[in-house]
């Protein structure tokens, strides 16, 4: 096991910049997640870490060894691609150990390493088919089988989950995260999908553009987003972002709202000499609720609008309304009675909501 | 329309069945009547007809028939010379007779010998009755003579048209000794003009030699060497006013005396009709069944050739068109077949059986025993599997390459495979000659390796690389974190993943360096180093082709390649990387 340092570490393909002065460590142990929109650089990073592409620029460690120069084979890491890549030609057993003769494991130990991975995949009684004669949540143990079985000291993980359907992603997710937590592993796992990042990482990662925008535990990714991308990005449904500029009188005031600030925005409103410029507010939709369901509700702490579609999930309505031509989303209680059509009075959790600079897309709070 | 391409194979084995049954249900032998024929014989007329190359070798041919008649009509004379010719032919004829009534019984031979003796007789009467009993022996062995001479002209001008192809510097030393006894003579001032005159006569015979020789030397080269034959036999019939019952005029026969029969139109195509409507029939039979399930498990029949809604029309102009090209691929085939289980030299025969009456194995038998055929398959194997041995191990190795790895020309460097593939093959011939002389490789099997790999290498480079671009590159991804280098993988993981690319490939160059005749032909000349497809072609005679034994060795020669086809055929079908990875 060994943690996964990255020095500015920088990728180009031709004039395409494909990862951007990347510095990142992945703790020994930890499951990170590399998460971000297709194109962000996230599988090359991955792909440099395993070796299969240069690096252009920078330095990547593996413990304490720069690996830059090493062939993937001497690197002691094991990859899971997203199509499985089981060869065709061999049964199961033999994808397993197909690594482990490679490195003149003695027969034995192979049999006994191959059927130990095979037990705790569940795997077993599958060692002696063809990739093909497997279905998709198989292959994708069995791909998993194959990595673990030689004990490398860091897993890759390219979006092993997103060629399976939805129930079987949710399933293998926590055997996973189980799995993790059973090799105590370094997992370096790339997935476009935000859920996977946040129901598996230690830590998320995430890329835009060839360039990290944020690194952190989970929820604090998601409570404090560093800009409106990564707001955005994590938590669904997303995060609305609303215009607005601030008053005088320290109100948040959009085209048919207005809304009060808290001490908390009061503070940054003054540090950062904001009255009287545009800003944009960002609010969940789990803060903003049918305000037929709060009582007492300061004033100035509402939104009414039009409401476009309501979308009922058993547990919550997902209501959207149209504040000035965006499709706000909110969390609403089930029993709001908020039909489409009709006006919605929605209530702004005011404690929650985060600022962003218009221009620079940077968060306030 | 069709689900699958099993459907395909499995219709035109269908039709390949029918085509074949068809073909020998009805071949009826074909009779000089003058009556109306079935419309086969105008397809078989048609086949055979046009300027066939070896009419003159068929009429050298008849040449050699008419004066084994004639001796064997001068022998049946001398047996009988003592007896009444009538009388013994009317006995004879009884005899016939009485064999054909069944009262009794001759063997094969006894009869082919009462029947030529019948007609031996028969033409003594119409000797007899033309020249007298006296004039009867002139008159033969004169006959005899004619058709002798003629065979032996013939076969002397066409020898004197090649013996002439030496070069003529011999006449060119002779004529400048002719001008200088000439020059000499006359600055002698003594000359006597007869003997200049002679000498003038000399020295222009000589040229006109000299100029013959060339003509001649460049007409009987190829082709022009047949053509010539043709004119000098034909000249040659026309002034001796000879006839002769060649195959050309046989076939004349045919056209000018059979007509088609509306009626024998009619019944093959109602036979055809009828034919493909119960095709359909059963056909719609089974959809029926498989659609309602009550054939589920007869699984054969469960990828059905055509949809429901499919037509009749449809369905029968597919099946039309298959059986046409049925015939057009098969005809040639069998009739190669026929001809190299008929008995004698025949090429061309007026039955249209498949298998003759009296077939035989003799021109099997002949093609190994008195023939190197047997070295020349050896040969030819050696040839092709080295061929297609290195071919793929060149053309796997450039073809990954290609297929992986980006480095400077790759993209040129296949344009320029390509482009080798698209020089005519005789154009390179010359080259090849020549580098493989200077190698010391002419008469050497190893000569025939190298031009035989170029060839196939690029094509290799080309169906390989499309294959290989198929194969993800996420496995050998998988194999380098596995543990493999570069070559294991190509090794472990390529090779096996490219088995029916490969396989192809192989079979391709095989077969490809197995029938290749040009390049064989201007490199080997030794019996002992030819290789199949030139043995063929030195088995046929510069006057007389063995055709039963050359039709036997080409079949022979084509049994290797389908065994191989037949062999390597699974890996046609492909499909080896499905389910490796999500699709």
């Amino acid at each position: 096991m060994a943690k996964v340092v990255v020095k500015n570490l920088t990728k180009k393909f031709d004039d395409v910049v494909a990862v951007n002065n990347m510095n990142s460590i992945v703790e020994d142990r930890e499951f990170a997640v590399l998460v971000g929109p297709s194109g962000c650089g996230k599988t090359t990073m991955l792909r440099m870490i395993a070796g299969l592409e240069e690096v252009t620029e920078g330095e990547i460690y593996i413990g304490d060894r720069l690996i830059n120069n090493v062939a993937p084979k001497d690197r002691d890491i094991a990859m899971v691609f997203q199509n499985y890549a089981l060869y065709p030609h061999f049964n199961v057993y033999d994808n397993m150990a197909f690594g482990l003769r490679l490195r003149k494991t003695p027969k034995p130990e192979i049999d006994k390493m191959v059927h130990e991975a095979a037990k705790i995949l569940k795997i077993e009684d599958l060692l002696k088919r063809k990739p093909k004669q497997l279905s998709g949540g198989q292959r994708q143990r069995v791909a998993l089988g194959r990595a673990i079985v030689r004990n490398p000291k860091v897993f890759l993980m390219d979006e092993p989950l997103s060629n399976l359907d939805a129930k079987l992603r949710v399933q293998m997710r926590t055997e996973i995260v189980k799995l993790h937590e059973r090799l105590n592993a370094t997992i370096i796992y790339v997935t476009h999908d935000q859920t996977e990042a946040m129901t598996m990482a230690d830590k998320i990662i995430i890329m835009k553009n060839g360039i990290v925008q944020q690194t952190g535990k989970p929820q604090e990714v998601y409570d404090y987003p560093n800009n409106m991308f990564v707001a955005g990005f994590i938590g669904s449904p997303a995060m609305n972002f609303l215009y607005a500029t601030i008053t005088d009188r320290m109100t948040l005031k959009g085209g048919i709202f207005e809304l009060n600030t808290t001490d908390k925005v009061r503070k940054i409103i003054k540090d950062n000499n904001l009255i009287g410029k545009e800003i944009v507010i960002g609010i969940r939709p789990e803060d903003l609720e049918d305000s037929y369901f709060v009582q007492n509700i300061p004033a100035n702490n509402t939104i009414t609008a039009n409401v476009e579609v309501t979308e009922p999930m058993g547990s919550e309505i997902y209501v959207y309304v149209d504040i000035e031509g965006v499709l706000v989303t909110a969390r609403v209680n089930p029993r709001s009675i908020l039909r489409s059509g009709g006006k919605a009075t929605l209530y702004v959790d005011i404690n929650k909501i985060h600022v962003f600079d218009k221009n620079t897309e940077k968060v306030y709070i | 329309m069709f689900k699958n391409k099993k459907s395909w194979i499995g219709i035109i084995l269908f039709g390949i069945i029918i085509g074949l049954i068809l073909g020998m249900v009805y071949r009826p032998d074909l009779k000089y009547t003058g009556k109306p024929v079935p419309i086969v014989y105008y397809f078989e007329g048609s086949v055979n007809t046009g300027r066939t190359i070896n009419y003159a070798l068929e009429i050298g041919d008849s040449f050699r028939r008419k004066s084994k008649e004639l001796s064997s009509i001068s022998e049946t004379y001398n047996k009988y010379s003592t007896e009444n010719f009538e009388d013994i032919l009317k006995e004879k004829e009884f005899q016939k007779v009485q064999y054909d009534k069944g009262v009794i019984k001759l063997n094969k031979i006894e009869l082919i010998q009462l029947e030529a003796e019948i007609s031996d007789l028969e033409a003594i009467q119409s000797y007899i009755s033309e020249y007298g009993e006296t004039g009867i022996t002139l008159k033969m062995e004169e006959d005899y003579e004619t058709v002798i001479q003629l065979e032996k002209y013939i076969f002397d001008e066409m020898h004197g048209y090649i013996d002439k192809r030496v070069d003529v510097s011999d006449l060119r030393t002779q004529l400048e000794n002719q001008g200088k006894e000439l020059t000499a003579l006359l600055e002698a001032e003594e000359a006597d003009s007869e003997q200049v005159a002679a000498l003038e006569q000399d020295i222009k015979s000589i040229k006109a030699e000299i100029v013959d020789r060339e003509i001649k030397g460049t007409d009987v080269k190829g082709y022009k060497l047949l053509i010539k034959r043709e004119e000098i036999v034909d000249s040659i019939i026309s002034e001796n006013n000879i006839q002769i019952d060649t195959y050309a005029s046989l076939n004349d026969f045919i056209f000018k005396e059979a007509r088609v029969s509306r009626f024998y139109i009619i019944l093959y195509m109602g036979a055809g009709i009828l034919g493909l409507l119960i095709l359909i029939g059963i056909q719609r039979l089974i959809v029926y069944k498989v659609k309602t399930q009550r054939f589920r498990r007869v699984r054969v029949w469960k990828n059905n050739y055509f949809e429901r809604d499919d037509s009749l029309a449809f369905i029968g102009i597919t099946y039309f068109i298959l059986l046409l090209f049925c015939i057009a691929t098969l005809y040639p085939l069998l009739n190669v077949f026929s001809i190299s289980l008929r008995p004698a030299n025949n090429l061309f025969s007026t039955s249209f059986r498949i298998i003759p009456k009296d077939w035989t194995f003799a021109n099997y038998k002949e093609a190994f025993v008195s023939n190197d055929l047997l070295i020349w398959i050896k040969n030819s194997f050696i040839v092709a599997s080295a061929t297609s041995v290195i071919g793929v191990i060149f053309s796997a190795s450039a073809a990954y390459a290609f297929s992986r790895f980006k480095f400077y020309g790759r993209k040129p460097g296949m344009i320029v495979v390509l482009i080798t593939q698209m020089f005519p093959a005789p154009m390179l011939l010359l080259p090849t000659y020549v580098i493989l002389y200077k190698m010391g490789l002419k008469d050497r099997l190893t000569g025939l390796l190298f031009p035989y790999v170029a060839t196939a290498v690029p094509f290799c480079i080309w169906l390989l690389k499309g294959y290989f671009d198929t194969i993800p590159r996420s496995l050998e991804e998988s194999a380098y974190i596995d543990g493999c280098s570069l070559f294991n993988t190509f090794i472990k993981i390529v090779l096996p993943l490219a088995k029916p690319a490969l396989a192809i490939a192989a079979l391709f160059s095989f077969m490809a360096a197995w029938s290749e005749f040009i390049i064989a032909r201007i490199i080997v000349s030794q019996s002992d180093k030819m290789t199949l497809p030139v043995g063929l072609v030195y088995l046929q005679g510069e006057f007389l082709t063995k055709w039963g034994v050359y039709s036997a060795a080409a079949l022979i020669t084509c049994i290797p390649v389908v065994l191989l086809f037949i062999a390597l055929s699974r890996f046609l079908v492909g499909g080896l990387t499905l389910g490796g990875l999500k699709e």
